[in-house]
This record gives C-alpha cells, structure tokens and sequence, in this order.
C-alpha cells in the first residue's frame, strides 16, 4: 500500500506522524510525506522521502501574519480561534495543489493527515486515495475548511468539501486519557477508529554521555518545545526554574531549543543549558518535566512514565492538556498567571516527594504500551473499505 | 530491553542497520547507536539517537587513505583484505575505549555490532551480555573484523579474543547465500534470526519525475563519489556515455563529487542529481549501474531491478559474482570499461527478460522474510 503523509508546517506536526510512517515503512508499505516548511525538514530529518507540496512560496507566511496581529495587541480567544482557524485554512488552501499533484503522480492509496490540514481530506477525494484522520495525540475537531478551499474543491476538483469525515480516524490517545479530555468531538459512527500507539519520536540526535544514566540527584527537565522563538518569548519560567528548584536538591536540565536564554545569566552548577536532545533519550533519566503544553512533550513525558508540570504558555491545546494531566493524576498544571519560583518549586516539589504521580504516569505509560504497533495499523489501513465514490476528476 | 548498536563510522555500515534500529524501538524498546566519524550527523539524520564513542580521535584519515591504497595495481585478494582489516582494526582500537564506557553507563542488555566493527562483540563479553551481529548485506563472519584486533585486546587486558557472536540477524536471503563464497557465523554455535533487508541510504526530497516511470525505461547510474569508485572519473564517464547511447533515460547520482569534464557537454537523456533516496529511485527504474556496494546492490535486490557492477577492487566475498551467478545482472571490470562495452551489457539486462525475472525473484524471496518488528521480537525471546 502507498500512504501519502501530509500535515501543516512544523516539527510538532510532523513527528506524531513519524512512527506510523516508520511502521508502514517496516511493514513492506510505501511512504511519502508531502508537506511545506519546517514539517520538510522533520521528516527528511527522520529518514523520510519527502515531496514539498508548495515550491513556489513560503508556506509559513500566514503564521507570521498570525504572530504580527497577537503581537499588535491583546487578542481575544474567540477571535483568536478565528485567526487561527483562517491561518491553518490558508496554508491549507496552498498546500492542496501541490498534494493532488504528488498523490496522483505517485499512485497514492490513503492521504493520512493531521486535523489542522483541511486540504487533507479534498485531495484524497480528489484522487480516490482513502482519507485517514491522524489525531496527533488527544482528539480535538479536525479544523473546518474556509469557503475558498470549498469553493476550490469543487471547482478544480469536482470534490464536495461540505463533508470531509475521514474514512478512518486514527486515535492516539489511550482511553484513560480521552476520558478526561473536555476537547474531544463527539464519537461519529460513521467513521471507523483504528487506536495506534503514538510512538513516541522526537527526531534523532546527539545524547550526551551525561544523559546515559541517572545522575545522583534527581534530574527535572525544563523544556518548551521546539519552537525557538516560544522558548525565547518565556525566559520567565527558565528563571522561575532557576530560581525556585535551587533549594530542592535537584539537578536541572533546561532546553534551549536554539534561543540564546542571555538574560538568565550564569547558571547554578546544579543546571545545565542543553541544545536541542532528544527527548526519548533523555526522559528515561529524569525524574520530573516542566513543560509548556505541547501535545509532543506531554506524549513523551507520558511514553517514559515521568510525571510532569504543564506550565501552559501556548495558544491551543496547552490548556486542555493540562486539564488532562491533572485529571489523570500524572502531574499538575500551573497557570502562568500564577507561575512564582515559589508555585514552581512547590508543584515540582509534590511531583518527587509524591509517588501517586509517578504512579499514574506509569499506568499511563503501560497503557500506551499495549495499544497496537504502528505496522499493525497500516495492515488494517489497506484493508479499509472506502466511505466515499472514487472521483477520477481530472 | 536496552539495545545498543555498534557501528563502524562510514554509511555502508550504519545504514544496513537503520530499518533495525527503528523497529526495535517502535516495539518499545530502548534504542541507542554507538559509532563515530562521519556516521554521527546520518545517523542523527536518520532520526536516532546516537553517541560519538571516538570524539577527538581521527577517524576520516584512516579511510581516507585505506581508499587510496586499495588502489595499487596488482593487490591479491589476500593483499586487500589485509590492508582492509588493518584499517579497520585501527578505527576499532580508536573506538574502543568509548564503546566500553557508553556501556557501561548506559546498561545495554544486548549489543548489536556490524561484522565491520567486532568491538561490539568484545563489548558485549565485557558487560556479560548477549552479542549480536548484524549483517549488512551477505554474509560475513565476525572473524573477519577481529583480524587485527589482538593489539588492541592485549592492551584491555583480554587473554582471548571473542570469536562467536551469540546470534547473527542475517538479511541476505538464502538464493544469493547460495553463491556466496565467504562463510557467516558458525551456525552450530550461533543461533540465526533472519530478517528482511529494507533498503535505506537517508531521507530527503524526491524530485517530481522519480514519482513515477518515465516515457523511456530509466538507467540508474550511482557510482560513489570517491576517486576509487569513479576511476576518478574516467570510468564514470565512459558509464554515462555508454547508457546515454541508448534509448533510455539516465540518471547519474554524483553524491559529494561532481561530474567529470569528459561528460561536458551532458548528452540530453542524462539527468544529473547529487543524490536520492535508492528505496524510491529503484522502484520506478530498470536498471542500475553501481560500484558494487553492498548497499546498492542490495536496494537493487529489494527493487527488483537488473544490476551492472562495475567493482573498483577485488575482495573476498565478491558481491558481484553473487550477482551474476543469481542471474540477476553482470559485471565489467573497470579496466576494461568501455562506453560501447557499457551500452552492450545494459542492453542485455533491459532486453533479456532473464535478468528481470530473476530480480523480481529475489525481491519476493526478500519480501517472503520476516520484517523488522517479526525479527526484533524473535531476537528479544532469544535473549531476553
């Protein structure tokens, strides 16, 4: 079978992705990721073939206008969710050329796309291809297409795009976890659910020789996702850390994810500033994570059974998935408003001193375990009955 | 369980192991490569974890100079392999110190080597856990990378080399082991896992046209970029001309090097990239001619698509014998080389069904092997 891989710029994007593409891979299936921007690189950067679907523009463009109109002024979160929406339809309306085009001349038998990636399901229609929902971690409502997209399926496509529901939806998220989820869409009995164990892949990378075992004191990771600029923007919770895990005995590894962190100063002898580590590696030596939200950290955090703090500085899903987090009992969420290297210290503190944290993280972490291997879900993937008409516009 | 690989800084090494390394750690297992040297960035670059066991040791000059000396006219097999093991067991010496001490940090409860790097073996001994050795194409034994070791070993302090791995992961299938001269491990002492060999040379972009098949049938030309496996350019060129002869699209992948004066100007039907992804190209390709690397050889196995070698050295084993013998392509020395010589054989392997339906054959006997996940879980109920 010919699985065609498509989701939205970014590296957060693109590694939910990587171990069902490795499995498929492994399996005897073949693999292409068709996608744009910095998802290009993360999949190359994996071992990947990979296709850009936009050539002839930058396909991040509407994110920096989305960062110039949040950075302008306070923005509501309704309104918020509307640029975002426009945003993901916009790079999805660039992207669809460019994914018919490689999913017709390849010959591909399912396009498996991520929930923000409206153009995804379209161009599986476009070309007869099955269109399989790939949840990324917890479910959330895959984003709607913006009248333009529409307009332009049905018009170069001869798609109807009023109903985009997959063929199959692929869910990440163990059911301890999506019990507690306030974001999930309600369950449509239309669309088969295929559960495959989300990985965990952060990219490959250098481990240094200090991270091959534990160190004498325990280890807490700081971290906020890969994205440099975020990490940048919130110096405040490195300095929280800095400040407020000193007298806990610990020794600290913070994330710089490329941001130059200049204004924290000279660090403790117990901290260490690390570049970018892959957190699969690094993980199973840490006692603890501090985090800002991201879907990828969470799932890892979770994969390595290592309870967490989920400071939550991003737009998104940060929210929610601290909810979850704490719902379930594998770690506690910690507002920004109310971050202190006294309320750092104190939630950091409960996750060491308190063994019922780690304890669900390890539940958590069997739970993960036993859902079924990426390889196992691309078999079933070629046996899928279609739900849609092949179209063969052309 | 806690796997670590151990491989000899070059790609020929490391990406055999790659589909391996994956798989276990899709089954949940800990992963981490142990290598050095140019291996380090791909391996990252393939999407692992990896450690550089031999940071501030020279690696690159070692090879450097093992591809100049192999070279010299009038080498027997003997010669070579004593030239190639040498070089070898000087990059093992380098490695090993490092090898020893990621782990033992690190607490692996296997360590999986490449026959190239026998440190693997002595690691895995001095941790008292199981050794594992991987093959990367046909069969080699370990005994083969052990030569030149015993200086190394009298300065660790080890009486008595290891000779036999615990387990061979073997990925050639048995029609070309058939042909192949050099034995493997000894199997009466060494349990066997087989597994199917998923051809990988890195990740990255595939152009529009290697989609799909072209208008024409598609000659692959991928000679390495090195002095050794170019004829420093002669032969590639005369490569290149040949198969531009005929009514075929070529392709020419130059890797680090560029394209040899001689070819200027490039005919029309030549399409000149630097490199792509082997497991995409081949599908949608009829033929590739190659330096006989193993890595080639064996994508082109997997693809089904007839092989010319064009073998800059001699060696024990001669993967291109093997080709032939399997009736799966042929061979021409580089000094006799000429394009019309060229032309010649890719017209037999394009023209003579046999040598397609031969590839085909082994692809699906490749394809009838155990995976990587079947082949992990056999190997951890082994050893676990």
């Amino acid at each position: 079978m010919r699985l065609l891989f498509t989701t939205t710029p970014g590296f957060s994007h693109t590694t939910p992705l990587l171990p069902l593409a490795h499995g498929a891979r492994l399996a005897g299936h073949r693999v292409l990721v068709v996608a744009g921007g910095p998802a290009l690189r993360a999949a190359a950067d994996s071992g990947l073939p990979t296709v850009d679907a936009v050539p002839h523009d930058d396909v991040t463009r509407p994110y920096a206008a989305l960062a110039a109109a949040a950075a302008e002024r306070d923005i509501p979160p309704d309104e918020t969710m509307r640029l975002v929406f426009g945003a993901f339809g916009e790079i999805s309306a660039m992207m669809l050329e460019g994914l018919v085009a490689a999913a017709r001349r390849w010959g591909a038998d399912a396009i498996v796309y991520t929930p923000m990636l409206s153009s995804g399901p379209i161009a599986a229609r476009a070309v007869g291809a099955r269109a399989v929902l790939h949840g990324m971690g917890l479910r959330h409502p895959a984003f709607p297409a913006t009248p333009a997209l529409i307009e332009a399926a049905g018009r170069r496509y001869g798609v109807d795009a009023a109903d985009l529901r997959p063929d199959a939806e692929l869910v990440l998220a163990p059911a301890s976890l999506e019990r507690v989820n306030p974001a999930a869409p309600p369950p449509d009995a239309a669309v088969p659910t295929l559960p495959t164990r989300p990985g965990p892949d952060n990219g490959g990378g250098r481990v240094p020789g200090w991270a091959l075992s534990r160190g004498r004191r325990p280890r807490v990771v700081v971290t906020l996702g890969s994205v440099p600029s975020h990490t940048d923007g919130r110096q405040d919770v490195m300095a929280a850390a800095l400040t407020g895990l000193a007298d806990l005995g610990v020794e600290a590894v913070l994330t710089t994810g490329g941001a130059a962190l200049d204004t924290l100063g000279p660090l403790p002898p117990w901290a260490r500033a690390v570049g970018f580590v892959p957190l699969t590696s690094l993980l199973p030596s840490c006692d603890a994570v501090v985090h800002h939200g991201g879907m990828g950290t969470m799932f890892s955090a979770l994969a390595a059974g290592v309870p967490q703090v989920i400071v939550p500085t991003t737009s998104g899903d940060a929210l929610s998935n601290a909810e979850v987090v704490e719902k379930r009992g594998t770690g506690l969420g910690l507002m920004p408003a109310a971050l202190s290297p006294a309320s750092l210290a104190a939630a950091v503190g409960e996750l060491l001193d308190e063994p019922r944290h780690r304890a669900a993280s390890r539940e958590v972490a069997a739970e993960l375990t036993a859902m079924p291997h990426p390889g196992t879900v691309a078999d079933l993937l070629a046996a899928l009955p279609f739900r849609h008409r092949i179209r063969t516009a052309t | 369980m806690r796997y670590l690989y151990a491989v000899m800084p070059g790609l020929s090494h490391l990406y055999p192991l790659v589909p391996s390394v994956r798989a276990a750690r899709l089954a949940g297992h800990d992963v981490l490569v142990a290598t050095s040297g140019g291996a380090v960035g791909p391996a990252a670059g393939a999407g692992l974890p990896v450690v550089d066991v031999a940071q501030d040791r020279e690696i690159a000059p070692v090879f450097d100079r093992l591809l100049v000396d192999v070279l010299r006219p009038g080498l027997s097999d003997e010669e070579l392999m004593g030239l190639m093991g040498a070089a070898f067991a000087t990059i093992g010496d380098r490695m090993i110190d490092g090898l020893l001490s990621t782990a033992l940090e690190w607490r692996p409860d296997a360590v999986v080597y490449e026959p190239g790097l026998a440190g693997g073996l002595i690691t895995a001994r001095r941790l008292g856990v199981p050794g594992v050795v991987h093959g990367v194409g046909l069969r080699h034994p370990t005994s083969w990378g052990m030569y030149g070791m015993g200086p190394t070993a009298a300065r660790l302090g080890i009486a008595e080399l290891p000779e036999h791995p615990d387990v061979e992961v073997r990925i050639s299938p048995d029609s070309l082991e058939e042909h192949n001269e050099a034995p493997g491990e000894d199997l009466s002492v060494v349990a066997e896992v087989p597994m199917r060999a998923c051809p990988f040379n890195g990740g990255g972009e595939v152009p529009d046209w290697a989609l799909s098949r072209g208008d024409r049938p598609r000659v692959v030309v991928t000679m390495g970029s090195s002095a050794a496996t170019t004829g420093e350019g002669r032969v590639l060129a005369d490569i290149v001309r040949g198969a531009a002869g005929l009514d075929v699209e070529v392709v020419v992948t130059t890797g680090s090097g560029g394209l040899p004066d001689a070819l200027d100007p490039l005919p029309k039907n030549v399409r000149v990239v630097s490199w792509l992804p082997l497991s995409e190209l081949l599908p949608v390709s009829d033929a590739v001619v190659h330096h006989a690397g193993m890595g080639t050889m064996f994508a082109a196995y997997a693809a089904g698509v007839p092989q010319l070698s064009v073998p800059p050295t001699g060696g024990r084993p001669a993967p291109h014998e093997v080709t032939e013998a399997r009736g799966a392509g042929l061979t021409v020395q580089p000094g006799a080389l000429t394009p019309d010589g060229v032309a010649a054989a890719l017209r037999d392997l394009l023209d003579d069904p046999g040598y397609a339906a031969a590839s085909r054959e082994v692809a699906a006997e490749m394809a009838a092997m155990p995976g990587p996940d079947a082949a992990i879980d056999r190997l951890t109920r082994l050893i676990g």
